[in-house]
C-alpha cells in the first residue's frame, strides 16, 4: 500500500526548513564561526554560492527521473545491491543525526532548565511525542510545521534585529578573518552547514505536484540560508573569534541577549517553547524518514508498524553515554564530513551515473 | 504464545479509518446563469403551470412546499385548480376557511344576472360574459390582499414570502393570496447565543417553524429542504437543507449519505445526531456547528454550507465548520469590521489564555522562575508562604471546585443559581484566601482562565477547552514547559488530522496551500467579502462583484 | 489485542518514570532568590568571602493580607576556596537552594578585583542561572558594606534596589553602563579591556563614583566621576550630562551647561614612526543651564567665547583621561585596538603591528567642535 498522503508546496517548504532550523538551534553556526572567525561573512557568502550550484546540478539531475528519490535511483543504476548500501547508509545517517540532536537538545535542556531531572526523563517525552506523532501519520507532521515553521522564523528573526545593536566593526572585522587559506580553502568544509541538501535528493516522492519540485527546493534553500546567515551575523556580535567560551546552543545564547524593556526581561524561555516543539517535529520527521527506507528496502506494506520499533532503537541510542566532547567530535567532525560526501561524492556521482545510463539506454532504444 | 503475541503485533493491519476529502466542484454556476431573470409568464394550460413550479421548487427533493389540487365548477364547466403554498409559512385555518372553503362550497354557481334600465323603459337582460378571474376575485375569495400576477418571477416570490398563489385552467393570471402566518410554539429568544446588535430570535422545536424560519430569511426558490427519517422506532424528520446552485454536489451527496445510512431506533435530538455524522468520532474537539440562530444558520446557507435541523430540537447543525467559526460569533457580521476583528482577536487570545493559563503559571512557578520580573516572584513568594499544600495540589483543587461553580450553577433551578454564586464567590475565593488554603494570586489565575473560557462563543469548544486544561496543568508540573510543548504537539497533530466533512479543522491555516483572506481569522470589510469560502468549493464562488458599492461609483 | 498493547505502553512509560526518580519536583517553595551577591577576601586568611542579599518575606504581615513584598532584606555570608563551594555550604546552612536568576548586581571588591576576577566571571557564566544584564559593581571597601547599605535608596521594592545605580548614569555620566554581558565579552576578546562601575560607601549611602579601570583581567586603577565623563564621550555613550565652566566673562562666577554629542566621535588611527597616532574629533551640543547673569546670550560672539570655553574645558578633560589609561593604567578600555583592526584584511596582517607594545606610546590629537545651541534661560541676561 503506497502511502496516500502527498505533501502539497508550502508544506514542503516548511518541512525543509524546519529541518534546517533545528540545527541552527544547537550548534552549526557556531561551528562555523568557530572555524573561520571574522571571516564567517566572506565564508558564508562562498558557501551559499557553491552550495546553491550543487543545489541546481541535483535538482536537474533528479529532475530526468519521474517520482525517484536517491534510493530508487540507485536502484536503477546498481539493482538492489547498491539500493541496499545506500538504504544502509542513510539509515545509519539518519540515526547519528537523530540521536545526536536528541542527546544534545535534552543535554541543553537538563543543562538550563531541569537539573532535577535525569536525561532519560527528559528523552523520555520526545521518544513519546515522535512515537504518537508518527503513528498519527506524515499529513499531521506536515500540518503541523507549516503552523510551527513561520513562528519560529519570527523569532529567529526577532533575535538578529535585537542583537545586531551589538554588532560594531570590531566584530567583523578584520573582514577576512584569520587569513586567506582558512577563509576560503578550510572554510570550505562549512558547505555541510546547509546539509538540507541531502533532503532534497529524498523530496521528490512524496510531493503532491513533482513538476514544481524545481521551485519548492530552491525557495526553501533561500529561506534556510537567509536563516542560517541572518543566525551567523548575530553570532558573531556575540563571540570574538578567540574566545574560548563553551557554547550552550547557539541560538539559546542569543536570545539571553534580548531586551525588551523592563517587563519582558526573558523573552527566550517562551522561545524555548517553540524550539522544543520544533525539535518534536523534526525528530518525527526522521523517524518518518527512516520508517520510509526501512520500508522501501524490505517491502514493508505498513510503515506505521515499525514506528515502535524504529523509537525504541533511537531511545537506545540517545542513552549511549557521551560526554561532551565526544558529542562535539561526532557533530563538528564526523557529522561535517559525512554530510559533505553525501552532497558531493555520493550523491552526486550516482545521479550522474544513473543519468548516463539513462541516456544510454534511451539511445539504445532509438537505434 | 510469544510468537503469536509477535505476530499479532506486527502483522499487517488495514487502514480502517474512514476519509473523505471535499473535492472541487464540477459544474460551476456562470454569474448570467445564476442572476437570469425569469421572463415567463403564465401559461394558459394548467400541467404546464404546475410542471414548471415543480421544475422550479424542485418538489422531487423539497419537503415543505406543497400543492392541492381540485376541481372548480363554473357554470357547469369544471376548471382544473391549483393551489401552491409552502408548508409552515402559511396559516393553515386561513387557507382552509377563506380559501378552499368558499371555492368549495360556492363552487356551483348560478349565472350571475344583471338588469339595466334603459331609458325608455324597456327592459333588456343582458347576458355578460362569465369572467371567472374577475368573479373569484371580487366575490370569492374574502381576503384582504389578493393579488393578479402573471409574470413567475413574482410569483414565485410571493410564495417564497408566505402567499398562497392560485392557479386556474385556462386563466393566464395567477391569484396570489396572503395568508402568512406561523404555527408552532411562539418564537423565542435564543438562551445560549445572545447578541447585543443582531435579530432576536431562535429556532422552536417544530420543524416546520425553524424551516419557515429560514425561508423567511433566504427569499429564494433555490434553497432546498429535503426530509428524510432517520431511526427505526422514532422516524425522527430530518430536514436538510441547503442551496441549490451554490454547495458543492458532492458535500451535500456525502451528507445525505451518512445521515440516510444510520441504523439506530431512534434520535431524540440535534446533539445525538452530530455526534452520529462526525468524521473523527473520538475527536473531543467539535466538528460541526450547533446554533439555535435562524440568522446565522441562514448566512452559512448564503455561503454555501449545509444546514440539518431536527424535528423536535432547536438547534440546528452547520457543516462543515473550522475553527475559525467556532471562534466567530454572529454578531460579527452586523459590526464595523474594526471592531469585529478586535473581538475576534480577543477571542482567539482568550482560547489560549482559557487552555494554558493554569499550566504556564505551575511551570513557571515549578521550573522557569526567571521568566517573570522579578518584583512578580517575589509576590507570588510572598503569597505562597502561608499555604501547606503543593502548588500543584493547590490548582488542581481551586479549578474543579471552579467546575463545580459552573456545573451548579446550570443544573440547580433559576431561583438558586444566585445562592450558588454567592456561596462560590465568598467560600471559595474570599473565605479560601483568609484560611490560607489557596493563594491570592491562584484565584486570580483561575478566574482569569474561567472568564478567558467565557469568551469563546461556541460552546461545545468551550468544554473541549475546559477538559484540557487540567491535562496541560499535570503536564506543566511534571516537566515544565516540556511538558506544555509535547501535549501542544501532540494536540496540535491530532487536531490537524480532524476533518469536518472533508475540510480540516484548522482551514486555512494548517493545510497551507488554501490560504485566502476571505477565511482567515481577520474579517474584510463588506465591501471585499467578495469570494466565498475557497474550501468549501462552491458552485459560484463569488459573493459581490469587484465593486459592489455601484453608488460610489456612479458619483464620479 | 490493540488494548492491551496500549496498557503495556503506558506501564513501560510509567515505570520507566518511577525509575529515573522524578517523583518529587522543587517548587519555587524551595529556593531563595538572591538579589545581590558581594565576593570579597575573608580577612585572615587567602579565602573568598562571598555574601548574598534574600529579600525577608514580610510573614509577619501576610495575616493580615497585605502580602506584597517590602524591601526589607536579609544578608548571609560565609568563606569558601571557591564559589560553588560557598554557595554549597550556604545551600547547607540556609536548608533552601540558591537561585541565582534574579540576581540584579554582583559586587566586587577593589581588593579581589586586583588580583584577577577571570576565574569568577568564568564559573558564573557557566551557571546559566545569572543574567547577563545583572549589574557588575567595584567596592572600594568591602563588598559587603555596599549590600548592608544600599537599602537607603529608599526604594519599596526589594529587587529594584540597585536599579538607580544605572540609570543615574543616563543624567550624570559619572560612571558607565556594566553589565555581566559586557564584560564577559570584553574579557573573553582581544580588542578592548574591560571596565565596570565604581562604588564608593560613604555615610552609609551607596554611590557610584566613576570608573573601575582593568588591564586583562586584574582592576589596575580608577578614573573618577568626573573624567568618566570623557570616557562616554570617546566611546560614544554619553546620554546628557551637565558640566560647569569658568565664566569667561567674570573671573568668580560660573556657567552651568548641559552637553550632549549631536554627531558621532570620530576616531581615525594610524601608526607614525613605530607610534600610534589617535586623532578623535568630538562635536558636543550644548545648551546653557545658568550663566550668572553676566552676558548676553543672544549676542553672536559672546556665544563664541562660550564655546571656546567649553571646547578648551573638553580638550583638557579628555587628554587628562587619555594619559589616564594609557600612560598610566596601559589599558585599552575604549577599544583602539578594534578600530585600528578594522583597516586591515586579515588577522595574520594585523598581528604584525604588535600592537600591545606599542599602546603605551600612543599620541593624541583631540579637537573639540561645540555648538553651543540654544539656552534653558527665560531671561535675556
Amino acid at each position: 500500500m503506497e502511502n496516500s498522503y502527498k505533501i502539497k508546496n508550502g508544506e514542503a517548504i516548511c518541512l525543509i526548513i524546519l529541518l534546517m532550523i533545528n540545527k541552527l538551534i544547537l550548534n552549526v553556526p557556531y561551528y562555523i564561526v568557530e572555524l573561520v572567525g571574522n571571516g564567517a561573512i566572506i565564508n558564508i557568502l562562498i558557501i551559499g554560492i557553491v552550495d546553491f550550484i550543487v543545489l541546481l546540478i541535483i535538482v536537474n539531475l533528479i529532475d530526468k527521473f519521474e517520482s525517484m528519490d536517491l534510493l530508487d535511483i540507485s536502484g536503477y543504476l546498481g539493482g538492489p545491491i547498491l539500493k541496499n548500501i545506500i538504504g544502509f547508509f542513510n539509515i545509519i545517517f539518519f540515526y547519528l543525526v537523530s540521536s545526536i540532536t536528541l542527546v544534545d537538545f535534552c543535554n541543553v535542556l537538563h543543562n538550563i532548565y531541569f537539573s532535577d531531572f535525569s536525561i532519560i526523563y527528559i528523552v523520555l517525552f520526545f521518544i513519546i511525542g515522535i512515537s504518537i506523532a508518527n503513528f498519527i501519520g506524515i499529513e499531521s507532521i506536515s500540518h503541523h510545521a507549516t503552523f510551527i515553521v513561520p513562528l519560529i522564523i519570527v523569532s529567529i528573526f526577532i533575535t538578529f534585529f535585537f542583537t545586531l545593536k551589538n554588532l560594531s566593526i570590531e566584530n567583523i572585522t578584520p573582514i577576512f578573518g584569520k587569513d586567506y587559506y582558512t577563509t576560503f580553502v578550510k572554510g570550505l568544509s562549512n558547505a555541510f552547514s546547509m546539509y538540507i541538501i541531502v533532503y532534497i535528493y529524498y523530496v521528490k516522492p512524496l510531493l503532491k505536484n513533482q513538476e514544481d519540485f524545481k521551485k519548492i527546493s530552491i525557495i526553501s534553500y533561500i529561506i534556510s540560508y537567509i536563516l542560517l546567515a541572518s543566525t551567523v551575523i548575530s553570532m558573531l556580535s556575540l563571540f570574538e573569534s578567540n574566545s574560548n567560551n563553551i557554547p550552550i546552543n547557539s541560538l539559546f545564547l542569543l536570545s539571553r541577549q534580548i531586551e525588551l524593556g523592563d517587563f519582558l526581561k526573558r523573552i527566550d524561555s517562551i522561545f524555548i517553547l517553540l524550539w522544543i516543539s520544533a525539535s518534536f517535529s523534526y525528530l518525527s520527521l526522521i523517524i518518518f524518514a527512516i520508517n520510509r527506507t526501512i520500508k522501501k528496502l524490505f517491502n514493508i506494506s505498513n510503515e506505521k508498524m515499525i514506528t515502535f520499533s524504529s523509537c525504541s532503537t533511537l531511545f537506545g541510542l540517545s542513552l549511549i553515554p557521551l560526554n561532551v566532547s565526544q558529542i562535539q567530535f561526532i557533530e563538528n567532525t564526523i557529522y561535517r564530513y559525512i554530510v559533505l560526501a553525501f552532497i558531493f561524492i555520493i550523491g552526486i556521482v550516482l545521479l550522474i551515473l544513473a543519468n548516463m545510463k539513462r541516456r544510454r539506454l534511451l539511445n539504445e532504444k532509438k537505434i | 504464545m510469544i510468537k503469536e503475541l509477535f505476530n499479532k503485533m506486527f502483522e499487517y493491519k488495514e487502514n480502517q479509518t474512514y476519509s473523505f476529502i471535499l473535492p472541487e466542484s464540477s459544474n460551476n454556476i456562470s454569474e448570467n446563469q445564476f442572476n437570469k431573470k425569469d421572463s415567463t409568464t403564465v401559461f394558459s394550460k394548467i400541467e404546464e403551470n404546475k410542471k414548471y413550479l415543480q421544475i422550479k421548487y424542485n418538489m422531487l427533493i423539497n419537503s415543505d412546499i406543497k400543492i392541492r389540487e381540485f376541481n372548480l365548477t363554473f357554470k357547469a364547466k369544471t376548471y382544473p385548480a391549483f393551489l401552491i403554498y409552502i408548508d409552515g409559512m402559511v396559516n393553515d385555518e386561513s387557507i382552509n376557511n377563506y380559501v378552499l372553503k368558499p371555492l368549495f362550497l360556492r363552487n356551483n354557481i348560478k349565472m350571475q344576472e344583471n338588469t339595466k334600465k334603459f331609458q325608455n323603459k324597456t327592459t333588456k337582460k343582458i347576458y355578460y360574459k362569465f369572467d371567472v378571474e374577475n368573479y373569484l376575485h371580487s366575490s370569492l375569495i374574502p381576503q384582504n390582499t389578493v393579488l393578479k400576477e402573471n409574470n413567475f418571477s413574482k410569483i414565485v416570490s410571493y410564495i417564497n414570502s408566505g402567499f398562497c398563489v392560485l392557479f386556474i385552467e385556462s386563466i393566464k393570471n395567477a391569484l396570489c393570496i396572503e395568508a402568512k402566518g406561523f404555527k408552532g410554539r411562539n418564537v423565542d429568544k435564543p438562551v445560549t447565543e445572545s447578541v447585543v446588535k443582531g435579530a432576536h430570535e431562535g429556532f422552536v422545536e417544530n420543524i416546520r417553524t425553524n424551516t419557515s424560519m429560514l425561508r423567511k430569511i433566504i427569499n429564494t426558490e433555490k434553497l432546498i429542504i429535503e426530509e428524510t427519517e432517520v431511526g427505526v422506532l422514532s422516524k425522527t424528520k430530518v430536514a436538510i437543507c441547503y442551496i441549490k446552485d451554490l454547495t458543492n454536489d458532492d458535500l451535500v451527496s456525502e451528507c445525505k449519505y451518512r445521515i440516510n445510512n444510520l441504523k439506530l431506533d431512534y434520535l431524540i435530538s440535534s446533539g445525538q445526531l452530530e455526534q452520529f455524522i462526525k468524521d473523527n468520532a473520538k475527536g473531543p474537539f467539535p466538528q460541526t456547528i450547533s446554533t439555535e440562530r435562524p440568522d446565522k444558520a441562514s448566512n452559512y446557507l448564503l455561503l454555501g454550507r449545509i444546514v440539518v435541523l431536527i424535528n423536535s430540537s432547536p438547534f440546528a447543525i452547520i457543516l462543515p465548520a473550522t475553527l475559525v467559526d467556532f471562534l466567530s460569533s454572529p454578531e460579527d457580521f452586523n459590526l464595523d469590521y474594526n471592531y469585529a476583528n478586535f473581538l475576534r482577536f480577543l477571542r482567539f487570545i482568550a482560547l489560549f489564555c482559557a487552555l494554558l493559563t493554569p499550566g504556564i503559571y505551575i511551570a513557571i512557578t515549578t521550573y522557569h522562575f526567571e521568566i517573570i520580573p522579578s518584583e512578580l516572584l517575589f509576590t507570588i513568594i510572598a503569597a505562597r508562604e502561608a499555604i501547606p499544600f503543593p502548588i500543584l495540589f493547590e490548582i488542581i483543587t481551586m479549578e474543579i471546585s471552579f467546575e463545580l461553580i459552573q456545573e451548579a450553577s446550570i443544573r440547580v433551578p433559576s431561583s438558586f443559581s444566585t445562592t450558588v454564586g454567592i456561596i462560590g464567590a465568598l467560600i471559595l475565593g474570599d473565605a479560601a484566601v483568609s484560611a490560607n488554603i489557596v493563594s491570592p494570586i491562584l484565584i486570580i489565575i483561575v478566574a482569569f482562565t474561567g472568564i478567558s473560557a467565557f469568551a469563546i462563543p461556541d460552546n461545545s469548544l468551550r468544554f473541549a477547552i475546559r477538559m484540557f486544561r487540567f491535562m496541560y496543568t499535570i503536564l506543566g508540573y511534571f516537566a515544565g514547559f516540556l511538558g506544555i510543548a509535547l501535549g501542544f504537539f501532540i494536540h496540535l497533530l491530532t487536531l490537524s488530522s480532524q476533518y469536518s466533512f472533508g475540510v480540516p479543522f484548522f482551514t486555512p491555516y494548517m493545510p497551507f496551500d488554501n490560504f485566502t483572506k476571505n477565511e482567515s481569522l481577520y474579517i474584510n470589510p463588506v465591501w471585499k467579502r467578495e469570494k466565498r469560502n475557497k474550501f468549501l468549493n462552491t458552485k459560484k464562488p463569488n459573493i459581490e462583484p469587484h465593486i459592489s458599492m455601484t453608488w460610489r461609483k456612479d458619483q464620479k | 489485542m490493540k488494548k492491551k498493547f496500549r496498557l503495556l505502553t503506558v506501564i513501560l512509560i510509567i515505570i520507566i518514570s518511577i525509575i529515573s526518580g522524578n517523583t518529587n519536583v522543587n517548587g519555587i517553595d524551595k529556593y531563595y532568590f538572591v538579589i545581590a551577591i558581594a565576593l570579597d577576601k575573608s580577612d585572615d586568611n587567602n579565602l573568598l568571602k562571598l555574601s548574598v542579599q534574600i529579600p525577608s518575606n514580610s510573614s509577619n504581615n501576610s495575616k493580615e493580607g497585605d502580602s506584597s513584598q517590602s524591601s526589607n532584606s536579609k544578608i548571609y555570608s560565609v568563606e569558601g576556596r571557591s564559589i560553588n563551594e560557598c554557595i554549597t555550604i550556604l545551600n547547607n546552612y540556609l536548608s533552601k537552594k540558591i537561585n541565582l536568576s534574579h540576581c540584579s548586581a554582583l559586587v566586587i571588591s577593589e581588593e579581589l578585583s586586583k588580583e584577577g576576577i577571570r576565574s569568577y566571571f568564568n564559573t558564573f557564566n557557566n551557571n546559566s542561572e545569572l543574567r547577563h544584564s545583572c549589574q557588575i559593581l567595584i567596592s572600594s571597601e568591602k563588598a559587603l558594606t555596599v549590600l548592608e547599605n544600599v537599602s537607603t535608596s529608599g526604594e519599596v521594592f526589594s529587587s529594584r534596589l540597585y536599579d538607580y545605580l544605572t540609570t543615574s548614569v543616563n543624567y550624570t555620566a559619572y560612571t558607565e553602563k556594566s553589565t555581566f554581558g559586557t564584560i564577559f565579552k570584553s574579557l573573553n576578546n582581544n580588542y578592548n579591556d574591560l571596565s565596570a562601575i565604581y562604588t564608593l560607601v560613604s555615610d552609609n549611602i551607596v554611590q557610584t563614583s566613576g570608573i573601575a579601570v582593568f588591564k586583562n583581567d586584574k582592576m589596575v586603577g580608577v578614573i573618577d566621576a568626573n573624567n568618566s565623563m570623557s570616557n562616554s564621550i570617546v566611546s560614544n555613550t554619553l546620554n546628557t550630562c551637565v558640566i560647569t565652566i569658568n565664566n569667561p566673562f567674570e573671573e568668580q562666577s560660573k556657567v552651568d551647561l548641559n552637553i550632549s554629542l549631536y554627531k558621532k566621535t570620530k576616531i581615525d588611527i594610524d601608526i607614525l614612526h613605530g607610534k600610534p597616532l589617535i586623532k578623535i574629533d568630538v562635536f558636543p551640543e550644548g545648551t546653557i543651564l545658568s550663566s550668572g547673569q553676566s552676558f548676553d546670550f543672544t549676542d553672536n560672539n559672546n556665544i563664541k567665547k562660550v564655546q571656546d570655553s567649553v571646547n578648551l574645558y573638553l580638550t583638557n578633560n579628555i587628554k587628562e583621561y587619555l594619559y589616564k589609561i594609557t600612560k598610566e593604567y596601559n589599558s585599552d578600555i575604549v577599544g583602539f585596538k578594534g578600530i585600528y583592526k578594522s583597516k586591515f584584511l586579515t588577522e595574520k596582517d594585523f598581528e604584525h603591528v604588535h600592537w600591545d607594545e606599542i599602546f603605551q606610546d600612543s599620541v593624541y590629537e583631540v579637537s573639540v567642535n561645540t555648538l553651543i545651541t540654544s539656552s534653558q534661560l527665560f531671561n535675556k541676561e
